[in-house]
């Protein structure tokens, strides 16, 4: 069994990697949402540009996936 | 607050038919429902108005007429739409004009048309051709320009040609060729003169006897050697003569289009003024004209049916009395709660609230007798921002350039976004001395205040602390439960108002889980009796039937997205942390340089960049929580919107 003082280093590091995926995945997953949303939602401006306002609303949606990651990510830390 | 609306009717003998529609057209309030897509209650006995073919005649003059003096206003006045604001004198050429019947406004364009049209249309398309030629000259003297020097070497011979040539530098070789070449040809009766004209390329004039034009211009054809052809206009003129006129030209050409357009101009100062009130007043009249098709008619009456704000009924009424003695009357219609849905919309705010209508603009209008969300846009969406921003220094850049851009622009749009943002920036402020912030330094210290503790609170609060964060956190949430509660109140106030009985269902069933889940998570952190807590999984099984007989499966997935609406508040805390991170971020720079000017040149280039970042997100993350989360749980869009039938002036 590991000496008690190597335990807490290490629970830290975990707790780090942790929250870095945590943020580091969502954001990926957001990003590809994002990426996916923007592509079409230029589509939709050029042919629709009254729904801009819309557009840009449904753009930031995905945001929440990330900002889930981050609310993990901080308890984890916290 | 949606305007209240009426339905009315406008009764009359036919004869004042005409008189009527100038009257209302006038009085700009009624929007007109036309009998031929609605043919509803008493119109059923009437049949749309029929148009006459003398009147057919007079709308497609009238249309010709318009179109003819559009032509000139853009002739002679490019900034037509500017001074057609500032004039006064065009409003009261129109109200002369407006007052006029068709044929004889008709009759007074035409004149007009027909003594303006001709010089000012000549004066255009000369300054047309002119501007065409200036840029053809321009284009040909930079060319020109490079040969030009080889040019004034060349002595004019009688009887010889000069033809003009640009090499690409990395094709030198291709002149001695045609050195050879054309002395071949001349019987070495030639010369070649060649130059560089910049690093690029070399141009070369070629001197021949003018009976081998033929086959040395063949020759430079068939060695894909670029020559520099003069315009056509310049076709019999030597390269020197060429460019001595094309220089003339280029200082004569724009004196004479400033002559021109000095001479527009006074046409524009001259007629400007009387051609677009005669276009406006010809508009109205052409409308008041199209307009007929929508009424109804009998054998002897019309029948104009149409929606009018509640309050102006009475003026309507009064205005018509008065002009038609009591001939022509309004009646108002009761209304059926499905015809309700037909008003059309129109918002009424206060002025703080206002230039928020704008942001509703985006989306589509409120139904009409539906909750108006204008005014909690106007408080929520700059507390957001201001919540997420929050410094004073950043509050106050923003408030300035907000103030500095509303001040000068005439724009409405503009100004009422410089309102927008420049109340943020204020609301910015404020949670900046609520947190401490002053460009990421602590704001309190340095005008010598200290933190002072309200029921416990201990203000300010500094939100990058790492001990604070939790409370940030909870604040963020506690903020989207409020905002989410209010929109579920709102939502049920909205089912009350339609009589939707299952959807006033659904949202107390979501209001009921949100108090249930409140009493949950209270018992359980021990704030509250632990007996609530077995209150609140009742009340959740309870909330969720409720939701389910209310919404149906709709109402079952909405459950979910509810708990993400709650979720997606933490936005509010996870943008601000990272704004007043680069805020540390770009001070951090200014102590790391051992040079303190350009240490703090770079940390305000981080603190612009944050600024502009941090005002962009904050205004999309601020609009987005109010249309997403928070009108998702109220607002009904699909409002039509109001278009009164009124004059342009």
């Amino acid at each position: 069994m590991a000496a008690p003082e190597t335990v807490q280093p290490m629970a830290d590091a975990i707790k780090n990697i942790s929250s870095a995926l945590a943020i580091g995945l969502t954001g990926i997953g957001t990003a590809i949402a994002q990426s996916k949303i923007g592509a079409a939602a230029v589509g939709g401006i050029v042919e629709k540009p009254e729904a801009f306002g819309l557009i840009v609303v449904i753009m930031a949606l995905p945001e929440l996936i990330v900002i889930l990651g981050f609310a993990v990510a901080f308890l984890l830390k916290a | 607050m949606i305007v209240p609306m009426s339905k009315v009717q406008i009764i009359g003998p036919k004869k004042h038919l005409a008189e009527t529609i100038k009257e209302i057209h006038r009085l700009g309030c009624l929007h007109i429902i036309d009998i031929r897509k609605e043919p509803i209650g008493a119109e059923q006995f009437a049949s749309p108005v029929k148009v006459d073919p003398i009147t057919e005649i007079i709308r497609s003059r009238i249309e010709q007429a318009i179109a003819r003096l559009t032509g000139l206003i853009s002739l002679s006045l490019r900034d037509a739409a500017v001074r057609y604001e500032t004039m006064p004198e065009t409003f009261r050429l129109y109200k002369t004009y407006i007052e006029k019947d068709p044929n004889e406004l008709l009759e007074i364009a035409e004149k007009v048309i027909l003594e303006v049209e001709q010089k000012p249309q000549r004066l255009a398309q000369e300054k047309e051709e002119l501007e065409k030629k200036l840029a053809i000259y321009q284009r040909y003297k930079n060319i020109i320009t490079k040969v030009k020097p080889l040019v004034d070497k060349i002595i004019k011979l009688e009887g010889y040609d000069t033809t003009a040539i640009i090499v690409d530098k990395k094709y030198a070789d291709v002149i001695n060729i045609i050195r050879e070449e054309i002395g071949r040809i001349t019987g070495n009766r030639f010369e070649v003169i060649s130059s560089e004209v910049d690093k690029d390329s070399i141009a070369a004039i070629i001197v021949y006897p003018n009976e081998y034009y033929e086959p040395v211009h063949q020759l430079l054809w068939s060695e894909n050697v670029t020559q520099i052809k003069l315009p056509e206009e310049f076709e019999n003129y030597s390269y020197a003569d060429a460019i001595a006129v094309m220089e003339r030209q280029i200082i004569e050409l724009p004196k004479r289009i400033k002559e021109i357009d000095e001479q527009l101009k006074q046409y524009s100062d001259r007629y400007g003024n009387q051609l677009i009130a005669l276009r406006d007043a010809l508009c109205d009249k052409l409308e008041e004209l199209a307009v007929v098709e929508s009424f109804g008619e009998t054998a002897f009456t019309f029948i104009i049916s149409g929606w009018v704000p509640t309050k102006k009924v009475k003026p309507l009424i009064k205005a018509l009395n008065k002009k038609f003695k009591g001939e022509v009357t309004v009646v108002e219609i009761p209304v059926t709660e499905e015809e309700k849905e037909e008003a059309p919309v129109v918002l009424e705010n206060p002025g703080w609230a206002k230039p928020f209508e704008m942001i509703l603009g985006l989306f589509s209008l409120p139904k009409y007798g539906t909750i108006d969300p204008t005014p909690f846009l106007a408080i929520f969406y700059p507390l957001f921002f201001g919540i997420i921003l929050g410094d004073v220094g950043y509050g106050v850049v923003i408030l300035t350039l907000a103030a500095y851009v509303g001040f000068k622009t005439a724009n409405r749009a503009v100004k009422a976004g410089a309102y927008m943002v420049g109340f943020s920036g204020f609301m910015a402020m404020i949670f900046g001395f609520l947190y401490d912030e002053f460009f990421g330094f602590h704001f309190w210290e340095k005008i010598g205040l200290h933190p002072f503790v309200l029921d416990g609170l201990h203000l300010p609060f500094e939100r990058a602390k790492e001990e604070v964060a939790i409370a940030y956190l909870v604040f963020a949430l506690g903020l989207g439960a409020g905002h989410l509660l209010l929109g579920l109140i709102l939502g049920i106030i909205n089912s009350i108002k339609e009589k939707a009985v299952k959807h006033l269902i659904e949202k107390v069933g979501f209001l009921l889980l949100f108090v249930a889940a409140f009493m949950i998570i209270g018992s359980t952190l021990k704030k509250l009796p632990p007996v609530l807590a077995d209150f609140g999984w009742a009340a959740i099984f309870v909330a969720m039937a409720m939701i389910v007989y209310g919404g149906g499966l709709i109402g079952a997935i909405h459950i979910f997205s509810f708990v993400g609406h709650f979720f997606s508040y933490l936005r509010i805390m996870a943008l601000g942390l990272a704004g007043v991170v680069l805020a540390i971020i770009a001070n951090s720079f200014a102590k790391t340089f051992d040079n303190i000017v350009l240490g703090i040149g770079i940390a305000m280039v981080v603190h612009t960049l944050n600024i502009v970042l941090h005002t962009f997100s904050s205004t999309i993350h601020s609009i987005r929580l109010n249309i997403l989360e928070f009108f998702d749980k109220f607002y009904e869009s699909g409002g039509r919107p109001y278009k009164p039938f009124t004059t342009r002036r």
